[in-house]
């Protein structure tokens, strides 16, 4: 089968690699350059944090979360460069107005999720494990199974791989249309049609410019955008070691510390489809957020601002839609790192039953 | 039974805000299952020169029209009255209606309402041809000033914005409904819990606006329903009089035939 994979951001970039080396003939099709700056993979945080996010998204989004941990360290290892992963728990902290969101969440899993641990840490525990926290909080919330990954890191990781096993990969492509039929299907790429066995389109927000304007009602209709700001910090007098979450009455706010004294803080979340650059008003929250968990932020640079859409459908679930010789995978919101592997799976089974379909 | 905000006949007493679902789905069913007629939306933070909002507003009006009731742009996140006139005209602009929820705040905290810059802004939305909805706190006479200036509908706060607290101040609300017997009273902000909801509505309050209460439930659509239902309750007790406490007992069934002989 001749596949073309619409989008190189997370999702097309894990499914390029996994259809390669499944023996697909696999074309790789991006507006942008490989850098992949304009996707939402290349803005996120890279918190793999299902428990973290459990307030905020159903259940089976979680249970992906925990699935897709354990995978990670498997497709990891199948990539030449390495990429850093972790997995030493995150830590959740509150201050002491917010005492009602941390008792919310407490009790939140208690309810839902009893099978996990989530260990209540004093002062002194909170210092074993973070020094540098416990001198602005009395206490927090240990969750142990969470972990991060550097999304860059995995981006650049998975290009370097895609060249490596050969991928046609052609940059700067505009799609501009995508016709399904019973047979094949058709890619308007730069104005050139060209036909492919079946497409995988993976371009998140993207997908809806491809939508024919007289078209009958489509999945995608319902897909929408929403906005995210996060910061990059270099913070050369912060020393954490694990993504902590600060609860918040307005946002989910993380901060996720990469490799070199370099500090995710982020993100807010904002029903809007507007790409401008971040607003005064994000930064200040997020950077006094930041500030007021560790004073050390005072001092550290500010590397980037970046705004960027995710994906969701109204019930802010991921979708895996398959039609004829179209797959489109949609919708992963805020959980494109934590899920991914999971959706990965449902992609390559739907591959795999549209090409027996073909032999028979 | 039915209430009326500026000339419309509403089913429901209840309005309900658009904020902190887990998902525009659940927010859906939620509202749905308020039986609300009254949906607020936010505009401020959605880039609304760009109209960047575009999509999930649709999706709010969709629900709108599906509860045949009515949209209720709020001006959260201003702080001027300047800035509310410009973000009024625009939301009149972009839905269509004369009908504001005005949001003044005055302190990043608490949000508590600013009530020298309300008034201000009252004044001036009343002029362009506004329906003002006014968040304020609690105080009698900025409440009577609002219902001078021509403020058919007056929302004061039970508590923060969020809290969850309740009525945080009981006397104050019952002051207001008595003092401002025709206006429309509608409580608004730190509703916690379906009592709380059920306590204004027996003190005779009109309505309860909120949002928190029910989206950042475990289950949203059944404390929707759960408020719906507390609602109902209040506003029946309120029209059926409810009695007075009494300091002694008095026994609901005749007793005259009971011996005492066991009171030693």
């Amino acid at each position: 089968m001749n596949i073309a994979v619409v989008g190189a951001g997370l999702m097309g970039r894990l499914t390029a690699l996994s259809l390669t080396r499944q023996g697909y003939q696999v074309n790789l099709f991006d507006k942008d350059d490989k850098q992949a700056k304009q996707s939402a993979a290349y803005a996120a945080g890279g918190l793999l944090t299902p428990l973290g996010e459990s307030m905020s998204c159903e259940p089976n989004i979680v249970k992906m979360g925990f699935t897709s941990l354990t995978m990670w360290p498997e497709l990891l290892s199948t990539l030449d460069v390495n990429v850093y992963f972790q997995q030493r728990g995150a830590i959740m902290v509150s201050h002491e107005q917010d005492k009602g969101d941390h008792q919310r969440f407490v009790q939140h899993i208690a309810r839902n999720y009893a099978q996990h641990t989530v260990t209540s840490l004093n002062k002194q525990q909170l210092y074993s494990l973070e020094p540098e926290l416990a001198q602005h909080f009395n206490q927090g919330l240990f969750l142990p199974d969470e972990g991060q990954i550097d999304n860059r890191m995995l981006l650049t990781a998975l290009q370097h791989q895609l060249e490596l096993e050969q991928v046609n990969w052609v940059t700067e492509a505009e799609v501009s249309q995508i016709t399904n039929q019973t047979t094949h299907c058709q890619l308007t790429v730069n104005d050139q049609v060209q036909h492919f066995d079946l497409v995988i389109d993976c371009r998140g927000t993207g997908a809806r410019a491809s939508l024919d304007p007289n078209h009958q009602a489509s999945p995608l209709d319902d897909l929408r955008a929403v906005r995210g700001e996060l910061f990059h910090l270099y913070a050369p007098e912060v020393n954490l070691t694990r993504p902590v979450r600060l609860m918040h009455p307005r946002y989910q706010l993380y901060i996720a510390p990469k490799p070199n004294h370099v500090y995710l803080v982020g993100a807010t979340e904002i029903e809007s489809d507007d790409l401008s650059p971040m607003t005064v008003r994000s930064a200040m929250e997020l950077l006094s957020a930041a500030y007021s968990v560790h004073s050390g932020f005072a001092e550290a640079n500010i590397r980037q601002h970046i705004s960027q859409l995710r994906p969701a459908f109204s019930d802010n679930q991921p979708q895996v839609l398959v039609k004829q010789r179209l797959i489109q995978v949609n919708g992963l919101y805020r959980h494109g790192f934590l899920i991914s592997p999971v959706v990965l799976k449902q992609v390559e089974l739907a591959v795999a039953r549209l090409d027996k379909r073909e032999i028979i | 039974m039915s209430l009326t905000i500026y000339g419309e006949k509403l089913n429901s007493r209840l309005l309900i805000g658009t904020a902190l679902y887990p998902s525009p789905d659940i927010m859906k069913q939620a509202i749905l299952a308020s039986g609300s007629q009254v949906v607020t939306l936010s505009l401020k933070r959605q880039n609304p020169q760009e109209q960047s909002g575009q999509q999930i507003w649709q999706y709010i009006q969709d629900i709108v029209k599906q509860t045949n009731g009515f949209l209720l742009p709020n001006t959260a996140g201003c702080k001027t009255a300047k800035e509310v006139y410009t973000l009024a005209q625009m939301s009149r602009e972009l839905f269509q209606t004369s009908w504001l929820k005005l949001e003044v705040i005055g302190d990043d905290y608490n949000l508590q309402p600013d009530p020298i810059e309300l008034l201000k802004a009252t004044d001036m939305l009343i002029k362009a041809g506004f329906n003002v909805l006014p968040y304020c706190t609690d105080d009698l006479v900025l409440c009577q000033r609002l219902y001078d200036l021509g403020c058919e509908v007056i929302m004061p706060w039970a508590s923060p914005i969020g809290t969850g607290k309740g009525l945080m101040n009981p006397y104050n609300l019952e002051t207001i409904r008595t003092r401002l017997p025709n206006a429309t009273l509608i409580l608004d902000a730190g509703i916690g819990k379906p009592s709380d909801a059920c306590l204004a509505m027996e003190m005779g309050y009109d309505g309860i606006l909120l949002n928190s209460a029910v989206a950042l439930a475990d289950d949203p659509v059944l404390m929707a329903r759960a408020f719906a239902n507390s609602l109902n309750s209040g506003e029946q007790a309120y029209r059926a009089g409810i009695m007075q406490p009494r300091q002694t007992a008095h026994p609901s069934t005749p007793t005259l035939d009971t011996p005492f002989w066991h009171q030693s």
